[in-house]
């Protein structure tokens, strides 16, 4: 067997909900439960998808496995080293895309935040300054790393980020929405220099993400995580075989009021629309239809009478599907074991 | 030793990216001068005899505690303020996952604010003696450094304290306020400590900048008795021991934050 990097075993995350001082004298409300028990490994050279609704526990998870949250019970390793007692050694090997892309300084230019990171973490100066040009090069944000952080795109931030994570070639890279915001053509060469060195490490990546896309091409196996334990841990080519027939688009529109989506979803063919992600004027609709029959051009010509603009759209798989149909997988499977 | 480095570094580059503020911090220290010096000009020629044992000039005296004084709120302060403001710019989690030690990480967030007033305090000392007409007896440069260090420990496990609470409870503690004003009022910055009512006395001997203060004083105004050196060096010294303390106490409210999930929560 391949050796194990990440190994989460009946991990318990809760969070207090009443201040310090009321749980001292036994009082306020009970804990929030967020993990209830998960189980996961992550092999080296495996990249494994964490998929979910929102609050489902999927970010904390990582933070758990980052060392950023101590579990309620339950143990996680990384590289045999254990979150909680060996906590130094677990960051010496790990490498963390936080959702927040806001995460640096804002006055320091892009190169100035990887140089501020690079020591924090060791690096010597002339090998972090030669990591950090040649991840700025193959990260295409060469031309603006000498920018106030502040004047980046949504996008340039989060490939920033990206190159952060990656600055001390770790083994274990956890990824939380790392492209949510970044354009086709980045994203695709943001996966291909994590590709390049995961691979060069024997690494393994753990991503979390709301693209059933991106995780499919990329992650051969997924998981589901769902009411604070993974229902599903399953190789991406059966979740391909479960999603036939589950179509949907990704349709990216600008000016497009929230009010209005409840008119787009009486169109004919839709089943349902969820906004997937929103940037300044931009938003991402997951459209998922009914077996994929939808007539766009009609479809585009309603967005656009309603004073919105469509500037992209692409056949996805609609995440809510995916995770109902894997959720309703989970349960049969659970029914036919009772 | 790197991490304290590199968040000095780091920190020098946003305040140098700031340059009006950059230069103009170092202008209220014009006014500390200006004051105080036409201050003293209401005892030139007539100090009141609780001056004699500090030589008799007041400008002096007081540039000196004044200096100190202003010295004690940003101490403190500084690294609860590096620790709320990385908690409102997000970069928190992502420096306590970086390699570093997360206690070097946290004490080094308030280094550079920390040395930012010591330089301030020996310019002002400097351009009191140089421009302003302050008397110094100055015996022992090497002295200077060490009242320094001591106090600037003292103060920063207070501070280190402070640091814990906004850690743990998402808010400023109110205790360093108080610390802060009643350094201001009792540790003898203005006036000797000897002319507090009695009872007052002991409360002043239990501030830090007090001793700081006379330790200061003894070191450039008069050739200090070896007593006087030594009784306020060990009180000093005592007030160091808050440093592990408060290293202790930010330990507790990392693990209590990561307990509760609330690391990156204000």
């Amino acid at each position: 067997m391949s050796e194990l990097l990440i190994a989460v075993e009946d991990l318990h995350v809760s969070f207090p909900r009443a201040n310090p001082l009321l749980r001292w004298l036994g009082r306020g409300a009970p804990s929030h439960r967020v993990l209830r028990g998960v189980n996961l490994c992550v092999a080296r050279g495996e990249f494994c998808a964490l998929i979910g609704e929102n609050g489902a526990g999927k970010t904390t998870v990582l933070k758990t496995i980052a060392t950023l949250l101590i579990p309620a019970a339950g143990r996680v390793t990384v590289c045999g080293a254990d979150t909680v007692r060996q906590a130094a050694r677990v960051r010496a090997v790990v490498g963390y895309v936080l959702a927040d892309e806001r995460s640096f300084h804002w006055r320091l230019s892009g190169r100035e935040n990887l140089e501020f990171f690079a020591a924090l973490n060791g690096l010597p100066s002339v090998e972090a300054r030669t990591r950090i040009r040649s991840l700025l090069e193959r990260l295409d944000l060469s031309a603006v790393a000498d920018r106030p952080f502040g004047e980046y795109s949504t996008g340039m931030r989060q490939r920033l980020a990206v190159a952060r994570a990656l600055l001390t070639r770790p083994r274990v890279l956890l990824m939380d929405e790392p492209t949510r915001s970044v354009d086709s053509v980045h994203a695709a060469q943001v996966w291909r220099v994590v590709r390049e060195e995961v691979e060069a490490v024997e690494g393994c990546v753990l991503l979390v993400t709301h693209q059933v896309q991106e995780a499919l091409a990329l992650c051969r196996r997924l998981a589901l995580l769902r009411e604070g334990r993974i229902a599903v841990d399953t190789t991406a080519q059966e979740i391909e075989a479960l999603v036939a027939g589950l179509d949907g688009f990704l349709v990216t529109v600008r000016g497009l009021r929230a009010r209005l989506l409840e008119e787009l979803r009486r169109y004919p063919g839709i089943r349902d629309i969820r906004i997937a992600s929103q940037v300044a004027e931009e938003q991402v609709l997951e459209v998922w239809t009914h077996n994929g029959d939808l007539a766009l051009a009609g479809f585009i010509g309603e967005v656009t009478g309603l004073g919105a603009t469509v500037t992209a759209l692409h056949r996805a798989t609609p995440l809510q599907g995916l995770i109902e149909r894997l959720s309703a997988d989970a349960d049969a499977r659970e029914r036919a074991a009772v | 030793m790197r991490a304290l480095r590199a968040c000095v570094s780091r920190d020098l580059r946003v305040a140098w990216s700031y340059r009006l503020s950059f230069f103009t911090q170092y202008g209220s220290m014009i006014f500390t001068l200006l004051s105080t010096r036409f201050v003293a000009e209401l005892f030139r020629g007539n100090a009141p005899t609780e001056l004699a044992p500090y030589g008799d000039d007041y400008f002096s005296f007081a540039l000196l505690g004044v200096g100190l004084s202003l010295l004690t709120y940003p101490a403190v302060k500084t690294f609860a303020a590096g620790v709320r403001g990385a908690q409102v710019t997000g970069t928190l989690e992502a420096i306590l996952v970086t390699r570093a030690n997360p206690l070097a990480v946290i004490v080094g967030m308030g280094l550079y604010p920390t040395i930012s007033v010591v330089v301030e305090f020996l310019l002002l000392v400097v351009l009191g003696g140089t421009v302003m007409g302050a008397h110094y007896r100055l015996a022992n440069l090497g002295l200077v450094v060490v009242v320094l260090l001591l106090a600037m420990a003292a103060l920063a496990g207070i501070g280190l304290m402070s640091a814990a609470f906004v850690l743990a409870f998402k808010q400023n503690e109110p205790f360093t306020g108080g610390l802060v004003m009643l350094s201001m009022l009792l540790s003898g910055s203005l006036y000797p400590v000897s002319v507090l009512p009695s009872w007052l006395v002991p409360v002043a001997q239990l501030l830090p900048t007090t001793h700081a203060i006379e330790l200061m004083r003894a070191v450039f105004l008069v050739r200090a008795r070896l007593e006087t050196l030594f009784v306020h060096t060990v009180s000093l010294m005592l007030f160091t021991l808050l440093l592990p303390v408060g290293l202790l106490t930010l330990s507790w409210a990392l693990r209590y934050a990561r307990r509760t999930g609330s690391l990156s929560q204000y």
